[in-house]
């Protein structure tokens, strides 16, 4: 009994330890990846289904030992999720491991995202059709190889992976000959310029005595020849246009050496922006700058749009206030006795009125204190 | 990851003030063109006034929150713009703040200050609202702005140099103490 409830509380645990499995539909980023990314959920068959989508491959079968390779795949697919992510991967082999080809003697020099990986994931334009570019080092080794083009994506929300296999392109990897021109084993392609830099990209080949450069945006149907500048041996100024924004440059390279002349796979260079200069000091004093400024504009036109001051005849508010700010002087007892006894000297006396004083100056009658009382 | 959930929180509650402040505002200056609409402007104005004054020490934690949860602020044309427009939030912010606290709850009842009060409200709504776009264009990729077919690139800045920002900061700091030392003096307006 106490061996099942363990049993028990073991697989319970086990249970709540184990994580929810949850699926990449919105895709899981380029990358190196093996088939079905090594033996994911996709390549469960309950999990999966053959995609519709036709994959071609329109690239020559021959390759020279160590040398750059091409390869042009084409995809047509009618069903896509709503997010019309595509995954494509570039193989060698469809085991589930070691299919990269660079487990098989091949070097990716550039993808079609600029970067070096076999797995890219791309957006499915409405037309439904991708192409795309992979270029590679071909082996070492004199032989034959194989390159495969796989892809993946979702359908509908029916949470399956639709897969698909292209049929193995076959190469044929010869020796080099002797003397063949082509790009130095050292150099690689730029991949990026910075938006606007028209300083010319340098190029350094082996066994080439002349090379052509040809360039275009890409996208476009239509390429233009660039002008190239001898630099010292085997190295090679290649003026190409300034590219600004988002924009992206694809060139293709000519080797020649009056024996051969190789055309060299296309080339892409993407732009970056300029690197900023901004400091966190300048940030902050610009943001500071920026708020006092319009309080100082703000508060400068609440004075100058503010109603104008008008001032109501019976209003004496600043009379009063004016007075009740001017110093009372201090009373002088005797100057009022004084005040006293001039008005009482004024007063003057009839004796037809007993009682009263006339006062001449206020011309009005006023009690006599002398006479007794205020009658 | 501390200052990173403080900086959401602490953007909510700006972002929600400010908004409330704005629109209040917004709605006070409309009621002018109401009859009978005296009291719900008295309620507006209020509501405005308190949650302007309480938007404006948050500005402060949401930016010292932001630049701690980044590595490396400034440091792209995308966190520049938001040290710009966090300045400009403020600067509009506060004028509505003391142009309020200058005239008094009768600052409606006059039409070029109440017209002023609303431009410092829709300014401050407007950068308010490029602040929420960056942010999420910065964290998300995307922002609901992007529907809009002219709303601008926040991939450049107006950069200017170092000192060039420190000599700014000082004359807009002169300019402030100057309008409010050398400028007309104001009276507050009687709002019946």
């Amino acid at each position: 009994m106490r061996g099942r409830i363990l049993a028990l509380a073991t697989i319970t645990l086990m249970l709540i330890a184990t994580q929810g499995s949850v699926a990449n539909p919105g895709g899981k980023g380029d990358g190196n990846r093996d088939f079905v990314c090594g033996g994911s959920c996709h390549g469960d068959p309950s999990l999966s289904a053959p995609s519709t989508a036709t994959i071609s491959i329109t690239s020559g079968n021959t390759a020279f030992t160590g040398t750059a390779y091409q390869l042009d795949t084409t995809i047509e697919i009618d069903l896509i999720s709503h997010s019309r992510i595509l995954g494509v991967f570039l193989l060698s082999s469809t085991n589930g491991n070691g299919d990269n080809p660079e487990d098989h003697g091949w070097n990716i020099i550039q993808d079609p995202s600029g970067t070096t990986v076999n797995y890219v994931e791309v957006i499915v334009p409405t037309n439904g059709v991708v192409s795309l570019t992979w270029v590679l080092t071909a082996p070492e080794q004199v032989g034959d190889g194989d390159l495969i083009v796989a892809i993946h994506h979702g359908a509908g929300y029916e949470g399956l992976a639709y897969l698909g296999v292209s049929e193995p392109h076959s190469i044929s990897i010869d020796p080099v000959p002797a003397n063949l021109p082509g790009f130095a084993l050292d150099w690689s392609a730029p991949n990026y310029r910075v938006t606007g830099d028209t300083s010319p990209v340098r190029v350094l080949t082996q066994n080439t005595t002349e090379i052509s450069v040809e360039w275009k945006l890409e996208g476009e149907s239509i390429s233009h020849p660039a002008t190239v500048e001898a630099g010292m041996e085997d190295e090679w100024l290649v003026h190409l246009p300034a590219t600004m924004g988002d924009g992206r440059i694809v060139y293709r390279v000519t080797t020649s050496n009056g024996e051969f002349d190789v055309v060299q796979p296309w080339l892409t260079m993407g732009t970056i922006p300029p690197e900023f200069d901004g400091s966190l000091m300048g940030a902050r004093a610009q943001g500071f700058a920026g708020a006092f400024m319009i309080i100082a504009l703000m508060v400068s036109l609440q004075g100058l749009l503010q109603p104008a001051r008008r001032k109501h005849e019976l209003d004496q508010t600043e009379e009063v206030e004016a007075a009740e700010e001017t110093p009372v002087e201090p009373v002088v007892e005797e100057s009022t006795l004084d005040e006293d006894t001039a008005y009482r000297a004024r007063l003057l006396k009839y004796d037809e009125h007993p009682g009263l004083l006339w006062d001449p100056v206020d011309e009005e009658w006023v009690d006599d204190p002398d006479y007794g009382g205020d009658e | 990851m501390f200052s990173q959930t403080l900086h959401h929180l602490v953007v909510g509650l700006t972002t929600g003030i400010a908004t409330l402040a704005c629109l209040c505002a917004i709605a006070a200056w409309i009621s002018n063109y109401f009859v009978g609409a005296k009291d719900a402007r008295s309620h507006l104005d209020t509501a405005s006034y308190i949650a302007a004054i309480a938007a404006l020490p948050l500005l402060p934690i949401a930016v010292l929150s932001g630049t701690m949860a980044m590595s490396d602020p400034a440091s792209d044309a995308m966190s520049y713009n938001k040290f710009l427009f966090t300045g400009l939030t403020t600067g509009f912010l506060a004028s509505m703040v003391i142009g309020r606290w200058r005239f008094g709850p009768g600052v409606w009842n006059d039409s070029r200050l109440s017209l002023l009060q609303v431009i410092s409200a829709i300014g401050t709504l407007a950068s308010i609202t490029v602040l929420g776009s960056i942010g999420a264009k910065m964290t998300l990729g995307e922002s609901t702005m992007d529907i809009l077919p002219f709303w601008p690139e926040f991939d450049d800045s107006v950069v200017v140099n170092e000192w060039l920002s420190v000599m700014l900061l000082i004359f807009g700091l002169a300019a402030m103490v100057a309008a409010f030392r050398f400028g007309p003096k104001v009276e507050r307006i009687s709002a019946d």
